[in-house]
């Protein structure tokens, strides 16, 4: 009986022992799931042949390239498409829709076709041209989609929008704007590296200089102080920070002029969002730094003390070098928690969906550029976001969670090699 | 040929280079006399980052600290004991906000505990046995090793996203922004936090312990469970803290999750709202500055304080480890 007891209870240790990874399995699978869609191959793949989109995306591809004469030319083309799938859609529509229904789409449509022409005989300029291109594609791909699919967008109609932007496009796609079905996150990519890198270019010398002040010069008196303030400044609520950001760095860096700036200085940006990620990754990398510089044996220090090198050589010569993977792996622990931070980056950092650029010519001033990241988009949207914003949404955090994983057994790996 | 210096265990070649390089031709004596000035400003220069590192984080923290104390004694105590008046005002206190932390820390820890604990009490005393076990069962447990290292690094908020996704959409679970869902999401969060301590404080239990009971008859699962765990206890309970800790400053899947109302939840599956979201909202959709730093000083404060309870007790398993 005690024997089965036993037994009972090593399975069901198991089994919780077991729930962690299940629960690492599942973020995957629910992220992917609901974000896989936007990235093709892992989400329902449609015959995209019929609904017009290869239109859509073959003129998408003219309109940057073509010079006036060709735009013409497409738009006249992209009008005709217009028309002919609008006819359609009003006719299937007629069959099974109500006349409220009816009056409202058909108005939708007329307006764009009215645009697209108007904007056909005026033509004052290209980007006026190019603009039309985009209404009377826009207006197409509309009219198509609700012909196939009826008036209201069932989910796999969006998931076709986003596989035939793939997951090429939207990796590098540089606009955001859901309620175009444009779903490009580099401006998240972007943004969420610079402020990684800002971050560790700040923080670095600091925390670095104190791992190695902690674990060699600190008498133990200041290091007994010191080691478990920063320990505690580590659990320090994240908004904690992001509030000191938003009252004290955005106003200050808000001051700084700048000429000519287009859009204006507003102090929220990559520059605030550095400093704030700086001070909040120190702790992180100071306290595993100096685990790792008080790793190396103590024969090392001694041996290189004996051979008559100073403190100082040794630390430079011996010691740093010993521990150098393990540092390694300290600062990049630091760069896995910069890329997840995510309210403090919300409050400083503008969440504009702007990519990252210069303010004015001066290159300097990108860092003043509004920008978000990629944790700032999942959050900020999420709660509201439906359909095929939804699905980038998720998305994104699959390339977050590849991201941090690839950092972190990075880390890992590190860290192990040092443990040999 | 690499001479005059040492090999380090990584392999890596430590030479003393100063030797060499003795350009000035002088006395032996200057060039100890300039390798001490060398290590003297380098050593000033390594406190001087030491104390700013710290006095960088102080100041952050201290300027909330001290502009949210003041905020709180203005109108103290109604600050903490009458409820925010939500919508577009930022008025009122943040009771229901504590409240709600005090619930959301409950709930998650209630989740938390068993489980972790559970997996760790598994890794420690069952693994390696099992392990020569043969056939699927070493390699389940490789798989959860990898998954409790696995999750310590992922960023709270795909937790939320996760937790969205499973526990709030209706098209999973459905339990709405809820107190449930904010729970759930955030077990998953702390669980590895505290798997690894227990884990740490069970290693830490020496072996004559387990074989002591052992040799007197008990079964395995006797000698752990009044042996080994009541040995162990003081670490489990650090782990539980640190991890109390974790879920009060937790912000980003609390956002996703729990909805963010500042009424008072009245069930499992009403929504609510912590102090850590309550100070993001107010910071960013009402730009009520003092307010803010009122509910971040109360936070801070609450960190503090288990910090503080987490030091006492660890000091306390050290004397005991002394005095055995």
């Amino acid at each position: 009986m005690k024997m089965l007891v036993d037994r009972g209870i090593r399975y069901l240790l198991l089994a919780s022992a077991l729930v962690s990874i299940f629960i690492v399995f599942l973020i995957f699978l629910f992220t992917l799931r609901e974000g896989g869609p936007a990235i093709p191959g892992i989400g329902l793949r449609v015959t995209l042949g019929k609904i017009g989109y290869p239109v859509y995306a073959t003129h998408k591809r003219v309109l940057r390239t073509a010079d006036e004469g060709q735009l013409r030319a497409e738009l006249e083309q992209a009008l005709m498409v217009g028309e002919g799938r609008l006819q359609e859609a009003v006719e299937s529509a007629l069959k099974d829709r109500s006349a409220q229904e009816l009056q409202v789409e058909i108005q939708r449509a007329l307006g764009l076709q009215k645009e697209v022409e108007q904007a056909l005989d005026n033509h004052v300029g290209e980007a006026e041209l190019r603009n039309a291109v985009e209404v009377a594609l826009q207006g197409a791909v509309d009219v198509a989609l609700r012909e196939k699919v009826g008036f209201d967008f069932p989910s796999w109609a969006r998931e076709v929008v986003l596989d035939a932007v793939g997951l090429h496009a939207f990796l590098t796609g540089g606009e955001w704007r859901p309620q175009h079905d444009e779903l490009g996150i580099r401006l998240m990519i972007v943004g969420s590296v610079f402020v990684t890198l800002g971050a560790v270019i700040l923080g670095l010398p600091l925390a670095l200089g104190g791992a190695i002040f902690l674990a060699e010069v600190a008498p133990d008196s200041v290091r007994e102080v010191i080691r478990p303030a920063v320990e505690l400044l580590a659990g320090i609520p994240s908004v904690v920070y992001g509030l000191f950001g938003m009252v004290v760095l955005v106003p200050l860096i808000g001051k700084l002029p700048v000429a000519n700036a287009a859009p204006p200085n507003t102090g929220y940006g990559l520059l605030s969002a550095s400093i704030v990620l700086a001070v909040m990754i120190l702790p992180t990398i100071t306290n595993i730094a100096e685990d790792a510089i008080r790793a190396v044996p103590r024969e090392y220090k001694e041996g290189s003390l004996a051979l008559g090198a100073t403190h100082w050589q040794t630390i430079v010569g011996v010691i740093l070098p010993a521990a150098r993977s393990g540092i390694i792996a300290a600062v990049i622990l630091g760069v896995g928690r910069a890329l997840g931070e995510t309210m403090a980056m919300i409050m400083v950092i503008g969440n504009s969906i702007r990519i990252a650029q210069p303010l004015n010519n001066n290159p300097l001033t990108t860092f003043l550029s509004q920008t978000r990241t990629l944790t700032g988009n999942i959050a900020v949207e999420i709660a509201y976001a439906t359909g095929l914003q939804e699905d980038a949404i998720f998305a994104t955090g699959v390339v977050l969670f590849v991201l941090i994983m690839v950092v972190n057994s990075l880390a890992r790996l590190l860290m192990r090699e040092r443990a040999k | 040929m690499k001479e005059g210096g040492i090999t380090t265990r990584t392999g890596a070649y430590v030479g003393i280079e100063e030797r060499a390089p003795d350009r000035s031709g002088s006395h032996p004596r200057g060039n100890i006399v300039r390798r001490h000035r060398v290590q003297k400003v380098a050593f000033g220069l390594l406190w001087l980052t030491g104390l700013m590192a710290v006095a960088v984080l102080l100041l952050v923290v201290g300027y909330v600290v001290l502009g949210g104390t003041k905020a709180v004694l203005k109108d103290f105590p109604s600050f903490l004991v009458t409820d925010p008046r939500g919508g577009l005002s930022a008025e009122g206190g943040i009771r229901t906000t504590i409240i709600t932390t005090f619930y959301v820390v409950l709930l998650t820890i209630g989740i938390a505990t068993p489980l972790g604990v559970g997996a760790a009490i598994f890794l420690v005393e069952y693994a390696e046995e099992m392990r020569s076990a043969g056939g699927l069962i070493p390699r389940l447990v490789g798989v959860a090793r990898f998954g409790v290292e696995t999750l310590a690094g992922v960023p709270s908020i795909i937790f939320g996203l996760f937790g969205y996704a499973l526990f709030v959409s209706a098209e999973a679970l459905g339990f709405g922004f809820s107190l449930l869902s904010g729970s759930l999401a955030c077990a998953c969060l702390v669980l590895p936090v505290i798997i690894r301590a227990s884990e740490e404080a069970l290693r830490a239990v020496p072996h004559s312990y387990r074989h002591g009971s052992l040799a007197l008859g008990a079964t395995k699962w006797q000698t752990v469970s009044q042996v080994v765990v009541p040995a162990a206890l003081p670490g489990i309970i650090t782990g539980i803290i640190l991890s109390v800790g974790r879920v009060v400053s937790e912000t980003a899947v609390f956002y996703v999750t729990l909805g963010g109302t500042h009424n008072l939840p009245t069930s499992l599956l009403s929504g609510g709202r912590t102090m850590a979201m309550h100070l993001y909202t107010v910071a960013m959709e009402t730009r009520a500055f003092d307010k803010a730093m009122g509910t971040g000083a109360v936070l801070v404060t609450t960190i503090v304080f288990i910090n503080l309870a987490i030091n006492v007790i660890s000091r306390r398993v050290t004397a005991r480890l002394r005095g055995e």
